[in-house]
């Protein structure tokens, strides 16, 4: 009987002007999003390449000075673009892209596309992931507004009731109906979306691409098909397909539009960010953290010459402004990853905002797994900025041994190094998080989208059972 | 027909679940929108007396050096008291007249910053992206993203079926047999339901407006800006007015009336400007940040090689290091000339950067006419301020004033001197010139009239429909 | 009172009334008889003025209803085969509502009386009309017509649906409105409750007025066989013609 139910469905909106006209527009978006999607990220990737070829050269052509001087002089991570942002761009956007990697300073993220994207950036950006997320549950809300509530009006429900069609097949005939029809609509664009951003040439391939692929698969089926059992359910809720129109697009209006942003204002709101002149001034003072430490200066020398195993300081094999430089620096580490940290947890605070609104808004739950599987998450950022900040200390530390070590004999800041030292610092290469390493992260984003399936499926049948019994009682 | 108008909305809307719904829901979500903004623009301004205090007191001390000089010319000062290049003035962008109407590009671009000879003017805004970017990606809820956004889905779902709903029922037909035409009658229901809405929400901008955020007063700029933003609050619900007029005159079925204005308000408010959006970057692409920061890291590494020279590098980071007091005059000096090399180097580049920038901007302008959402937010955000332009304005002076205090200090650092009081004295603190409220009118002039005239043809159009014979609309 | 003369509408291609020629004085009762698209609503629309007539005039005392439609109007009360009220509004509202359209401003009492005039019991009048039958609300659709104090009734299948007592009680009501002196144009499926309550009948079919029947001089079988017939002989249109 299911099968027969959902045949009938997929002739009728095989026949439907409505569905197809919503069938082509989705394509045809969906389409345009992914080609200049990946057009995007091949263009990113290569001012990206530019971008760090012209630092290699630079820093390599800086000229003779003092390795710290070098350190000062410094280099440039920048946050490579995985492929899958051609599919889901997250927070690629609005993260900084660039980390200066300077002695004395952990700086923070720098250069952010959304500050080039002008006045109507808030509103929306065309990716395959916002299409899907946002605009494919209005164009399922149009198509399934009447499913049940057309039938009601024209009398076949009742019909149907009739002839001792149960609820449970009903309901399993139009969701089966409904998936199938937008399934042969909406699953080859995403496998398409999917592969296309995932082989777009001459970008970074996340190595556990496969997996975050099959991941944003299930995300968005699961999504999609819930969307669908929640358009049925109040469909059969509502007595005509007017009000069921007005009821899934307010659904949809209050859902995945309204509340998003203002869970997003209440985030910001209860959690504050810190006033960047404020945090600035933290940074400054973590940065000066070893010269304001005066019991700590003074304790250097001692410490250096017992490192060193001589008595005094003109015995040191090294030289200790060299010593003292690479001091200060580790001497600032804890203190930046606290202020760091503090900022962090301000963010996780807000985040929780997100996740509980999320009970409510389905779409913020997707959009943070999509984000995640694609690579482009704040805690992708995150493991961006802290590579940056492990391949700054690698290299600050590396300068300063050579000024101790080979600037043992040079009185203060006189030793000078070459382009045979800048040649020996590695550029930044980012290694992206394996999604496995934090899938945990993202579990119960999952579990609560796999709780609306359920949800939906028992909804359905429930608001199925309710129609029938209406109409066979009236 | 108004009286009979009222009678009918009074107990089928007003007192009725959707319009009670409707009004609270403007009250509550347009109360939390202003008070949202209100807390918003406290603490932004809160942050900014703090941060402007710090570096004012640190100058007042300075001062204090250089007064003591002066006053005692034959004793010998510190090396480092009072030095020109020790001069930090606070730049600051104060939040907008209006800026508690729109987050805008407020959460996005920087508003403060420090001008001291130190810095290169292509420096000048860094270490302000320590927002959440989840967060910025979503977007925020304030008073201008309800008109853009949420006023005109209320307006649809509150008249979509004002005339279809009578005529499915067949309501119509009784009404038509009484009243000697329909027209009126819809069009005062439509007034009624509508007017209700933008009166509610007028009311509840009013009071946002009239009471001023934080310490701020309720100047004669907030007003004037006020009286913008609520001008093109009008002009965009005057479209969305005349475009469900025309639906309900023209369509006959609620549902397709519905779906047709969901579809337009969709397509206005989302795809229009995410596919504008993201033709135009394709088309167009945004100056790239990473090639004019390779070129500037190139030209200022060039500069840095003169001081290089002199000092292996190490000295500008270093100067406690390697200074002596005897030396300081010259660092100075030195440090003063190679960054007024890197500066002439950057410069160009820099203005090439924006230029590039903004003739992208003025191409991408041109979009807005593809969707009256769009304009409408332009309106918006640049009435409450809180939009790019704004914020690219205070950079720009920003840049002007750094290279003005570096003009006036030059002469006496390489002199290898100090200012003298009355030259300090004369340079005035940095403030931020506001756009005034006539000049973003004039700005805003041809979008607005152009969807002006757009509510009109579409409101001529509906009228001329309504105004055709019973047959047509009734039957 | 109400008059057609030479009275033709066409959609497009489709002539849906052709000449039809027909009166209707006070005291009387035209029923119009005839199946689905023979073109009874057609005229009763034409009377309402909601559609213009491509020739001839359908006049109410004397006046074209599509050069005066207030004026006609005001002389007009209707009953369509559903009358739809507001159900959130009672029957005394809903009968408020419709005569303030109608330019009446009436007195609760006056409004009380007029929907007991027409048969609906006063317990129910403050009560809302979405909790009314379809019988309750014809009542109502009488009500709007006798507070009104309109001369002339036009009523578009008023029976249908409704159970054999609500249509007792609207074809009583009928014939008191004729005894007042309301002249009442009626179209009808039902030759029964036509014979029943009308003065003269009119046979349509294909937009013709194809035959008219003093209902007094035949009985209910006759009438029936009579139209029967009509609506048997294909020729019969173009006799007419």
């Amino acid at each position: 009987m299911i099968s027969a139910i959902a045949h009938k469905e997929l002739k009728i909106y095989l026949r439907s002007g409505v569905f197809l006209a919503v069938a082509a527009a989705l394509i045809g978006l969906i389409v345009m999003s992914v080609v200049l999607s990946v057009q995007r990220v091949t263009a990113f990737e290569h001012e990206r390449a530019s971008a760090v070829a012209a630092d290699r050269t630079i820093w390599d052509e800086q000229g003779v000075k003092n390795p710290h001087g070098a350190a000062h002089f410094a280099r440039y991570a920048f946050r490579p673009t995985p492929t899958l942002a051609a599919f889901d761009p997250g927070v690629s956007d609005y993260a900084g892209m660039a980390l200066w990697m300077e002695a004395h300073y952990q700086n923070p993220a720098v250069f952010r596309r959304a500050e080039e994207q002008g006045d109507t950036g808030w509103i929306a950006s065309l990716s395959p992931a916002w299409i899907l997320q946002t605009m494919t549950p209005l164009f399922i809300f149009l198509v399934l507004f009447g499913a049940i509530a057309g039938e009601r009006e024209s009398g076949t429900l009742r019909q149907n009731a009739a002839l001792g069609v149960s609820p449970r097949a009903l309901a399993g005939g139009k969701l089966g109906g409904a998936a199938l029809s937008l399934g042969v609509v909406i699953a080859p664009v995403l496998a398409g979306a999917l592969f296309v951003a995932a082989g777009a040439g001459g970008t970074v391939t996340l190595e556990d691409n496969a997996l975050r692929i099959a991941g944003l698969t299930l995300t968005y089926g699961v999504f999609l098909l819930a969307v669908g059992a929640i358009a049925i359910g109040i469909s059969a809720l509502c007595r005509d397909r007017r009000s069921a129109l007005i009821a899934l697009v307010s659904i949809w209006a209050v859902s995945f539009v309204f509340t998003p942003r203002l869970a997003g204002d209440i985030a910001a709101s209860t959690h504050p960010e810190p006033d960047a002149g404020a945090f600035t001034a933290a940074l400054q003072k973590a940065a000066r953290g070893l010269g304001a430490d005066a019991e700590a200066m003074a304790a250097l020398p001692s410490e250096a010459m017992a490192e060193y195993g001589v008595e005094r300081m003109e015995d040191l094999p090294i030289n200790f402004l060299g010593y003292r430089l690479q001091k200060a620096e580790e001497y600032a580490y804890d203190l930046f990853a606290e202020v760091y940290a503090r900022l962090g947890a301000v963010h996780d605070a807000q985040e929780r905002i997100l996740s509980a609104a999320s009970v409510i808004s389905p779409v913020i739950a997707v959009e943070r797994l999509s984000s995640g599987l694609a690579g482009v998450d704040r805690l992708h950022q995150q493991a961006f900025i802290d590579n940056a900040e492990a391949h700054r200390r690698v290299i600050v530390e590396q300068l300063n041994r050579d000024f101790m070590i080979h600037g043992a004999d040079a009185s203060g800041a006189a030793y000078t190094a070459d382009e045979n030292l800048w040649r020996q610092i590695e550029d930044f290469d980012h290694e992206a998080l394996p999604f496995r390493a934090v899938a945990g992260s993202y579990l119960s984003s999952a579990l609560l989208l796999l709780a609306y399936l359920l949800g939906s499926i028992v909804f359905v049948r429930w608001a199925v059972a309710r129609a029938q019994k209406r109409v066979i009682q009236s | 027909m108004k009286s009979i108008t009222f009678f009918l909305e009074r107990r089928t809307f007003l007192f009725a679940a959707p319009g009670i719904a409707l009004v609270a829901s403007l009250f509550i979500l347009g109360g939390y929108a202003a008070y949202s903004g209100k807390s918003q623009v406290a603490r932004i301004t809160q942050a900014q007396v703090d941060y402007a205090q710090t570096r004012n007191d640190a100058l007042d001390a300075w001062r204090d050096e250089l007064v003591e000089i002066e006053s005692a010319p034959g004793a010998s000062a510190p090396a480092y008291a009072a030095r020109p290049m020790s001069i930090r003035k606070p730049a600051v962008a104060p939040a907008a007249p209006l800026g508690d109407f729109a987050i805008g590009a407020s959460d996005l671009l920087p508003a403060q910053t420090e001008l001291s000879a130190w810095v290169n003017p292509a420096d000048l805004f860094s270490e302000y992206e320590f927002a959440n970017p989840t967060l910025l990606s979503i977007g925020r809820f304030d008073l201008s993203m309800m008109v853009v956004l949420l006023l005109p889905l209320l307006m649809i779902a509150a008249s979509f079926d004002i005339w279809s709903a009578e005529r499915e029922s067949t309501r119509a037909r009784l009404i038509a047999a009484q009243a000697g035409a329909v027209k009126p009658l819809i069009w005062s229901r439509l007034i009624f339901r509508n007017g209700l809405i933008w009166g509610v929400f007028t009311l509840v901008a009013l009071a946002a407006g009239l009471a001023a955020p934080g310490a701020q007063e309720l100047s004669s700029t907030r007003l004037a800006n006020l009286a913008g933003w609520i001008g093109a609050a009008w002009i965009y619900g005057a479209f969305w007015f005349a475009l469900i007029a025309f639906a309900v005159a023209y369509f006959r079925r609620s549902e397709i009336i519905a779906a047709t204005l969901f579809a337009l308000w969709a397509s206005f408010a989302f795809l229009t400007p995410a596919i504008g959006g993201a033709v135009s970057e394709a088309l167009y692409p945004p100056p790239s940040r990473l090639a004019a920061l390779s070129e500037m890291r190139d030209a200022k590494s060039e500069a840095g090689k003169a001081t290089a020279e002199l000092t292996k590098g190490f000295l500008a980071d270093h100067p406690e290091m390697t200074v002596s007091d005897d030396d300081v005059p010259f660092y100075y000096a030195s440090t003063w000339l190679a960054n007024r090399e890197a500066a002439t180097r950057t410069a160009p580049i820099l203005r090439a950067f924006e230029e590039s920038r903004q003739q992208r901007q003025e191409t991408i302008n041109l979009l807005q006419y593809l969707s009256p959402a769009v304009i409408a937010n332009r309106a918006l955000l640049s009435f409450a301020g809180g939009d790019v332009d704004r914020y690219r304005a205070y950079q720009a002076e920003a840049r002007a004033a750094l290279a003005d205090l570096s003009e006036r200090i030059g002469p006496a650092v390489v002199a290898k001197q100090r200012l003298s009081l009355a030259a300090y004295d004369a340079m005035a603190p940095f403030a931020f010139t506001e756009t005034t409220a006539g000049d973003k009118a004039r700005d805003l002039a041809a979008p607005v009239a152009f969807l002006l005239a757009l509510a009109l043809a579409l409101g001529w159009g509906a009228r001329r429909r309504l105004g055709a014979p019973l047959e047509k609309i009734l039957l | 009172m109400l008059e057609a003369k030479s009275l033709s509408k066409s959609f497009g291609a489709v002539n849906a009334l052709n000449d039809l020629n027909l009166s209707v004085q006070e005291g009387e009762i035209l029923c119009l008889l005839g199946a689905n698209g023979a073109g009874k609503t057609t005229t009763i629309n034409l009377f309402l003025g909601f559609l213009e007539p491509s020739a001839g005039e359908a006049l109410i005392d004397g006046v074209a209803a599509h050069q005066d439609p207030a004026g006609t109007k005001a002389k007009l009360g209707y009953i369509p085969e559903q009358v739809a009220l507001y159900p959130q509004l009672s029957g005394l509202e809903n009968l408020d509502y419709f005569l303030r359209l109608a330019g009446v401003q009436a007195k609760e009492t006056e409004l009380l009386e007029a929907l007991e005039a027409a048969g609906l019991e006063r317990a129910a009048a403050p009560r809302k009309a979405g909790t009314y039958s379809k019988g309750m609300r014809q009542k109502v659709g009488i009500g709007v017509a006798l507070a009104k104090k309109a001369p002339v009734l036009l009523l578009d299948e008023p029976l249908s649906g409704l159970d054999p007592s609500a249509a007792n009680d609207l074809c009583g009501s009928l014939r008191q409105l004729r005894d007042n002196g309301r002249a009442i144009l009626m179209a009808t499926h039902d030759v029964f409750r036509a014979k029943e309550v009308g003065t003269r009948i009119g046979i349509m079919k294909g937009g013709y007025l194809v035959d008219q029947l003093e209902a007094d001089k035949l009985d209910a079988r006759e009438i029936e066989q009579i139209y029967l017939s009509h609506m048997h002989d294909g020729a019969d249109a173009a006799n007419a013609a």
